[in-house]
């Protein structure tokens, strides 16, 4: 999936999503913002992945993927 | 909808355990019959409680089978990939289906309806000694399935499935997982989910990075996962 880079950002269920903004102010990196009445990542560099916006959403419209990895595969 | 090419058909038919000493001109008619339908992601192929329309067998893509509660909780019983088939329970036992099965990327599917299916078992007996040991291979995967969601902690069933998902056994292809689908394919719910990574953050089995779950020890995570309360 192209959002699985280096640097994920949350992803946000556009159907899901009813534009309340509550995870655009809950966020402390200011990495969200509401546009055409969505919430969208607009800031990815600012994202530190903390999940604040994932558990703040009323609708579970937000989720973040987690990559498993085994420590000694990564520094080998 | 269509119905499957033969040649491509047959060989894709071969591949499935069920059929692997089924003869070409068997698998053939069987192949002529079946129905092949495209799902994207997101889509419900099978839903729980509805009548049986037959064997599915999967082409490509992957799937979950879940059990839904009456509150929209899911619990994962299965993880479906190419190769494998589905709603064999029912099919055996004439009963509706008895799992909902939803696409999670794009996949193809077959259908092999249950008349036929019978009546190629009728002629082919070795094809109900395969039947037979996948529902057996079945049975052991939900006794294990209740063992860990009856038996064993949250902490103990998310080591196993940190483990699962590394070492590349039936989950291989998908290192990524949100915790809402890790909580629903460990009988529990997010934030439990992430209480028990804290948990296991805190004895240095694994370390949360940003996106990534790093497991650390995992001798550790193993010793973890065996334990039975």
């Amino acid at each position: 999936m192209k959002q699985f880079n280096d640097r994920p950002v949350p992803l946000i269920d556009p159907q899901h999503c009813d534009g309340c903004g509550l995870c655009v102010h809950a966020c402390p990196t200011k990495t969200l913002a509401l546009q055409d009445g969505k919430a969208m990542v607009v800031n990815p560099l600012a994202c530190e992945y903390i999940g604040t916006c994932e558990v703040i959403c009323p609708t579970q419209a937000i989720t973040r993927p987690f990559e498993i990895v085994v420590a000694e595969e990564e520094t080998g | 909808m269509s119905k499957v090419e033969s040649p491509h058909g047959v060989a894709l038919l071969k591949a499935v355990s069920y059929f692997s000493d089924v003869d070409s001109a068997a698998l053939d008619r069987l192949a002529q019959s079946a129905i092949r339908r495209t799902y994207d992601a997101g889509q419900v192929i099978l839903i729980d409680g509805e009548p049986c329309t037959g064997l599915y067998v999967v082409e490509s893509g992957w799937l979950k089978v879940v059990k839904i509660g009456l509150d929209g909780r899911e619990q994962v019983l299965q993880m479906l990939r190419a190769g494998e088939a589905f709603n064999a329970i029912s099919v055996f036992t004439d009963a509706p289906n008895q799992a909902s099965v939803s696409a999670l990327e794009t996949s193809v599917v077959w259908i092999i309806q249950r008349e036929l299916l019978m009546k190629l078992m009728d002629e082919h007996p070795a094809l109900a000694q395969h039947v037979i040991k996948d529902l057996a291979g079945r049975v052991m995967h939900l006794v294990r399935l209740v063992e860990d969601l009856s038996l064993r902690s949250v902490e103990a069933r998310l080591a196993r499935l940190l483990l699962e998902q590394a070492e590349g056994e039936s989950v291989q292809r998908r290192r990524w997982a949100t915790q809402a689908e890790m909580a629903s394919r460990l009988g529990t719910v997010p934030d439990v989910i992430n209480r028990a990574l804290r948990k296991l953050s805190e004895q240095g089995l694994i370390h949360v990075e940003r996106h990534q779950i790093q497991i650390l020890n995992k001798e550790g995570l193993r010793g973890i996962a065996q334990v039975i309360e």
